[in-house]
């Protein structure tokens, strides 16, 4: 096998790998939103934002861009109601989209 | 052949994993990782790397704050660092770069391209 297979076969494992634990962070959003639509306003925000923000880096380095994309506006959109410039209301269209988009990758 | 040594820090594994794979496609790249600004710390003071990727939001000591503490050590001060970072808007640049960043990449990034990316920040020993 060549250098430059080797390097493939090995990113489409640790690919593979990624899409695996996407199962576990789409549980995390539906466990979130779910919270959500209880309760919006005892929702803390850090865990989501936590996770929306690890996900623009990580599914976009592994080749899930809308996954990535969708991350990067509900992390936006959480930044905003922390800065006091968005209702929290607005959370929940982008986790929506993110949600469906992890579901997507699966 | 040069050999440099490059270490990368990202509280994310997978993103440490992908990093590391991208970055030894180039056999002259010698590639460590560590989890957090504290372990770092402690590899650039033994290990001696000639780069450091440096992950900006990390719990505990965040980028900036372990670029801080690399200046502050005479064994890393003058060690090049790159934050790596997935908010890039030009004020979030402008403000990594007066920290004394060498340079700002943006995540996510193409794993075929990183070692061809961070390769103008290296000097030639």
């Amino acid at each position: 096998m060549s250098g430059d297979e080797e390097f493939e076969a090995h990113l489409s494992a640790l690919r593979e790998g990624f899409r695996a634990r996407l199962g576990a962070h789409h549980a995390s959003l539906v466990a979130y939103r779910k919270a959500m639509a209880v309760d919006l306003d005892s929702v803390s925000l850090g865990e989501a934002r936590a996770l929306a923000h690890a996900l623009v880096g990580t599914a976009g380095t592994f080749g899930f861009e809308e996954v990535s994309e969708a991350a990067a506006e509900l992390e936006s959109v959480i930044d905003a109601v922390l800065a006091g410039e968005a209702e929290r209301s607005m959370i929940v269209a982008p986790l929506r989209s993110l949600i469906r988009e992890v579901e997507l990758s699966l | 052949m040069s050999r440099y040594r490059i270490l990368f820090v990202d509280d994310e594994p997978d993103m440490r994993d992908i990093a590391v794979l991208s970055l030894r496609r180039e056999p002259s790249f010698e590639v460590t990782a560590c989890a957090s600004g504290e372990a770092a710390l402690e590899v650039a003071k033994d290990w001696n790397p000639d780069l450091i990727l440096l992950d900006v939001v990390m719990p505990g000591l965040d980028g900036p704050a372990t670029l801080a503490r690399l200046r502050q050590a005479s064994a890393s001060a003058a060690i090049p660092v790159v934050f790596l970072t997935a908010r890039s808007r030009p004020e979030d640049v402008e403000r990594l770069m007066r920290l004394g960043a060498a340079a700002v990449l943006p995540k996510p990034f193409r794993p075929h391209a990183l070692a061809d990316a961070v390769r103008p920040f290296l000097v030639t020993p």
